[in-house]
């Protein structure tokens, strides 16, 4: 072994703070070869709400640079490491080819180089390690395409890839249970930013509120009624979401505790009904414009106001404004033949109201006499998911009880 | 300069409304001289004009509308270099670019922190950190509102970007910029925290302009940022012209309103 060995300095990834745990090369400020002065920087790495920069921990040259650009790691875990100065081989470190110079440095300078760094490819970053023993992959039998033959993050992600689920461990060493393998997929790709946001705003809710579902059933005959009478007259749209909206509406003046707002713990009430109606996009996900001032609505106009809305939704035209600041929601599944669904309440509202399909159904009236008979009513099921937080269930039942005298005594006004 | 003892000078420059990459250019100019040891440390206040800026973790779907319509309301978008998600900038808002020499990112944060808690109870809001929720709850929250943002950028030891406070903008931005008005924080304002409706909000039917009337709200809350700022710092806050920072300055920088006193 001779005397003179090159001694190399590790580049760590610095702790900054107990909740900072990893980082983000953003970019390398000095390439692999050149010249560094103790305390230069080297690169910039990026936490989320602190970049800042690394510096050189001796002055040098850049050996290596473990850790891309663009990567994310642990705390504590090797970025680059920097040969110390004075070794007349590694000055002619830049003219080497950068691709080659890791290489370069063993070969000219370091005979006998520190255990580490003998074989590039024996070394391992934390997270490939950490992937390797997750995945039960023999890192030697891995082909490496970094840097001196490193074993790099998406080399090993590669090898967990081809192993398919040939791979997978049983849930329970003990259990005879093995996973099913997946289905065909007939199409896969990532969610769009539309359905995480719906996937994010779902979550929120269910884990904010403590949400509630009552149910009532609701003899729909009057309201079917009107509904036929105005299709000849071509007054109204063909969905009862229109009358069932006006009176959700009248039921809200009635019981305001449900036209409210709950953030944290301030709790709001309004006078005016910013009524939310979801509007489905088909496959693309859904979307919740807002009649403002509902209350000043006819049925007629909140027809032609859902329609409007639902028009250009499909379209993409609605304005920001348009999809912000309502203070109840109604959400309308019934018109594709759902009896009962539980709706998730639209955050920070307190209550969602869920029509459902309309269907005739034999139940027990009274006859002109006073006598029970059973007669064929179209009837349909109303749920409203409510935030216990919020209010109690007695509210919430007798909201739709209010409404249910609405729609069963529809005389058709407008 | 005479009192040995006394605590070190902290230069204070208001420079009114200064466009987002103007403001950019500004804090590297001074940060080279702090780094050169030709300035003391140096909190500059501005305001921006309506301004997203996106990090290098925006997606495209952070802006859902089409970009003419943002560009009808006047909102500018500015790509940085750096991570995280997109924010927001804008008049009634209240923006502090300290430049500093830290030893200690974290308890830099967490001073900054504490100084703008300090300066909103000094206008009678409760405010509170989150040091224990993790690096990305840094900021100041109301509940679980958030009020201010806070990043950081560290050279040579020596901090750029900052706070920026809501104080008494228009809040409706931050509600365009993520898919159908969802998203996982919920901002909120002095102004709103209040009941008030922001002085800076111009009526529904017209765009978010560029020219506002300056809210004095924006001014009190900055005397108050720079007062317990100092205090959290141990500095002597030294109020000065934007000319004494010895860089080129924007020209909105030289004409513009000052923030707060003056």
């Amino acid at each position: 072994m001779p005397a003179e060995t090159s001694s190399t300095t590790d580049v760590v990834m610095p702790q900054l703070g107990v909740s900072v745990v990893e980082g983000t090369i953003l970019r390398w400020l000095v390439a692999v070869g050149e010249a560094v002065a103790a305390d230069q920087p080297l690169c910039e790495i990026d936490t989320d709400k602190i970049v800042t920069d690394i510096p050189s921990p001796a002055g040098g040259v850049l050996a290596e640079i473990v850790v891309d650009e663009g990567s994310t790691v642990s705390v504590g875990a090797v970025l680059a490491r920097v040969s110390s100065a004075g070794q007349a081989g590694l000055r002619a470190g830049p003219v080497a080819a950068r691709g080659d110079s890791a290489t370069c440095v063993a070969e000219s300078s370091s005979p006998a180089p520190p255990a580490r760094s003998a074989s590039p490819s024996s070394w391992h970053s934390p997270v490939v390690q950490r992937i390797a023993a997750e995945h039960g992959v023999d890192l030697a039998g891995v082909a490496g395409t970094g840097r001196g033959g490193r074993v790099r993050k998406q080399d090993v992600l590669a090898v967990v890839a081809a192993q398919g689920n040939g791979g997978e461990r049983p849930l329970h060493s003990e259990s005879p249970y093995r996973p099913e393998p997946p289905a065909e997929a007939a199409g896969s790709g990532q969610l769009s930013h539309m359905r995480r946001a719906i996937g994010a705003h779902m979550k929120r809710s269910l884990e904010t509120a403590a949400t509630c579902t009552t149910w009532m059933e609701v003899d729909m005959s009057r309201v079917e009624a009107a509904r036929r009478r105005a299709k000849a007259s071509a007054l109204l749209g063909v969905t009862a979401l229109p009358i069932v909206a006006h009176c959700a509406i009248e039921a809200l003046a009635e019981h305001p505790a449900l036209n409210a707002t709950l953030e944290g713990e301030r709790y709001a009430r309004y006078d005016a009904v910013h009524l939310g109606v979801a509007v489905s996009l088909g496959e693309d996900g859904l979307i919740v414009p807002v009649i403002r001032d509902a209350q000043q609505l006819s049925v007629e106009q909140l027809g032609l106001a859902i329609r409007d809305l639902a028009r250009r939704a499909r379209g993409g035209q609605l304005q920001p404004d348009e999809v912000r600041g309502g203070t109840f929601t109604i959400t309308n599944p019934g018109q594709f033949g759902s009896l009962m669904a539980t709706p998730v309440i639209n955050q920070p509202q307190v209550a969602i109201l869920d029509l459902e399909a309309i269907v005739k159904r034999p139940i027990v009236v009274p006859d002109d006499h006073g006598d029970d008979v059973i007669a064929i009513r179209p009837q349909t099921i109303l749920g409203l998911s409510w935030d216990h937080r919020a209010l109690d269930g007695a509210q919430a039942a007798q909201f739709l009880g209010a409404l249910r005298r609405r729609l069963e005594s529809w005389d058709g006004r407008g | 300069m005479a009192a040995a003892d006394a605590a070190p000078e902290l230069l204070v420059v208001r420079l009114g409304v200064v466009e987002y990459r103007a403001a950019l250019a500004l804090q590297e100019a001074v940060r080279e001289r702090r780094i050169a040891g030709e300035l003391p440390d140096v909190l500059l206040l501005v305001e921006h004009p309506p301004v997203y800026t996106r990090g290098r973790r925006s997606q495209d779907g952070d802006l859902p509308f089409e970009p003419e319509w943002y560009a009808e309301q006047g909102i500018d978008v500015v790509p940085v270099r750096r991570g995280g998600q997109l924010t927001y900038h804008g008049p009634g808002q209240l923006v502090g670019y300290p430049i500093m020499r830290i030893a200690d990112v974290i308890a830099y944060l967490r001073a900054m922190e504490g100084s703008l808690i300090a300066a909103l109870d000094d206008e009678g809001l409760a405010a509170r950190n989150r040091p224990d929720d993790g690096i990305e709850y840094t900021g100041v929250w109301v509940d679980e509102r958030k009020i201010a943002s806070i990043g950081v950028h560290v050279s040579h030891n020596v901090t750029t970007h900052g706070f920026a406070v809501n104080v008494d903008n228009d809040m409706r931005p931050f509600e365009w910029a993520v898919a159908c008005g969802l998203h996982g924080v919920r901002m909120t304002s002095l102004a709103d925290e209040r009941g008030e409706t922001a002085r800076t909000r111009p009526p529904a039917h017209e765009p978010l302009a560029r020219e506002r009337e300056a809210s004095p709200l924006v001014a009190q809350l900055a005397d108050r940022v720079v007062a317990r700022f100092a205090e959290a710092f141990r500095r002597t806050p030294v109020e000065a012209e934007p000319t004494t920072l010895g860089v080129p300055l924007p020209d909105a920088a030289r004409s513009g309103q000052p923030v707060g006193r003056s």
